[in-house]
């Protein structure tokens, strides 16, 4: 390594460990991902193949997190980094694997109609902590006040506690709905920049915006995924 | 850091376990990669989740992780949204913030104030310079790598590495003793 790249390595290293709380990340993970799927069936959801957010956060407060062994269909070797120790292994409980349901219940598609709602409208965590407190909901239950949340917002209610949305997030929101529109309809990133180019646009985030509102609209796009 | 010519060996696993072992040096490498913790969180959370509803395919692929972190690269150059609306600091204040907020606490030793000084600096690079820099010393890829995974030949992964280095006073040893000299 010549001395310039050492200097960069240094100070990468001197911030890669300044991450967010992967277990927070994940529960935001389940919560985009059941809601991609939501779109993408339907009304059909996998109500059981998504872990419990608190499963996820437990394994991520352990002091590593490459697991040590999986079962004999399974292997996973991690490659080494800073800081990495063997870890426990990870067990899927029964309710990683339980069979998915082939509906959701109506009271899950509604909170989860509420919750989305809540994003959509350009709230986020921080304003759902602040709700939390208002209702005197535990930040335990954040997911809670952001149901609440939702309730009203579908109900054209105003929000206590002074939370403001944010209108860049919410117009945003907008866009990544279309994204979400491409994505669904079996594009991929690759696809993106072909169209961008094809489109002339600035760039393939533009194109996935793009696509996902003509394949919303019906509007023919210029190739099949 | 992550080697990724150390291909991981990833068979058969469910969305979860690779999320589990895995989740921490994706951060970490968005991390580094964006400069700004909330969008490496925004980036990361995105692609997971993307991931999550396509990983049958995925988990099909010579190495799901390397898919992933071609997805988290792919994001990170085409997010526009609402970061860009947001970013009223410079990319990379946010974590320089982080530290002003602990109160001090830091570790003067000079090597660490002359890597804290170049993250700063790497957050007036460009995002595809950037990338090329994170992509040839952090994940110390071969250019040749870097081309295929930016979707663009090895000559532009050389002219986006040399004007990084050069607008980060970086592209000469020369010119690195002169900036080391200007510190002390």
């Amino acid at each position: 390594m010549n001395d310039h790249g050492d200097q960069l390595r240094a100070a990468f290293q001197t911030r890669e460990n300044e991450t967010p709380d992967p277990a927070a990340v994940f529960q935001r993970v389940t919560e985009l991902s059941r809601t991609y799927k939501r779109r993408r069936r339907g009304l059909q959801v996998t109500g059981g193949a998504v872990l419990g957010a608190g499963l996820i956060a437990g394994a991520f407060q352990l002091p590593g997190i490459i697991p040590a062994s999986h079962n004999s269909n399974t292997s996973m070797v991690a490659p080494a980094g800073p800081g990495l120790s063997p870890a426990p292994s990870f067990s899927p409980t029964p309710s990683a694997s339980a069979s998915p349901k082939p509906e959701e219940s109506p009271a899950s598609s509604a909170e989860d109609k509420a919750r989305d709602a809540f994003f959509d409208a350009g709230y986020g965590y921080d304003e759902a902590v602040t709700l939390a407190k208002h209702w005197k909901i535990s930040t335990e239950d954040i997911g809670e006040a952001k149901v609440k949340a939702g309730e009203l917002i579908l109900a054209h209610k105003k929000l206590p506690a002074g939370v403001k949305p944010d209108p860049a997030v919410a117009e945003s929101k907008k866009n990544e709905k279309y994204a979400e529109a491409f994505f669904n309809a079996g594009y991929d990133f690759d696809d993106a920049a072909k169209l961008a180019d094809t489109w002339n646009l600035k760039d393939s985030y533009d194109a996935k915006v793009m696509g996902g509102k003509k394949i919303l609209a019906g509007d023919p796009m210029p190739f099949q995924p | 850091m992550h080697n990724a010519r150390t291909k991981p060996v990833i068979e058969g696993v469910t969305f979860e376990q690779f999320a589990t072992a895995r989740l921490p040096a994706l951060l970490r490498y968005a991390v580094v990669l964006t400069g700004d913790r909330e969008l490496a969180q925004d980036v990361v959370q995105e692609v997971l989740a993307r991931a999550h509803v396509k990983w049958r395919r995925i988990s099909d692929a010579d190495s799901p992780e390397a898919y992933v972190r071609r997805m988290v690269l792919n994001e990170y150059l085409s997010w526009r949204r609402s970061w860009a609306a947001r970013n009223v600091h410079a990319v990379g204040e946010r974590l320089a913030d982080l530290d002003d907020l602990r109160g001090g606490v830091h570790d003067h030793a000079d090597s660490v104030v002359e890597a804290d000084a170049l993250w700063n600096k790497l957050a007036t690079l460009g995002r595809k310079q950037r990338a090329v820099l994170v992509l040839r010393y952090y994940e110390q890829l071969e250019d040749e790598q870097i081309a295929d995974l930016l979707g663009c030949s090895q000559a532009t992964v050389r002219s986006h590495a040399s004007r990084a280095l050069k607008t980060l006073r970086l592209s000469s040893e020369h010119q690195t003793r002169k900036f080391a000299e200007e510190k002390s």
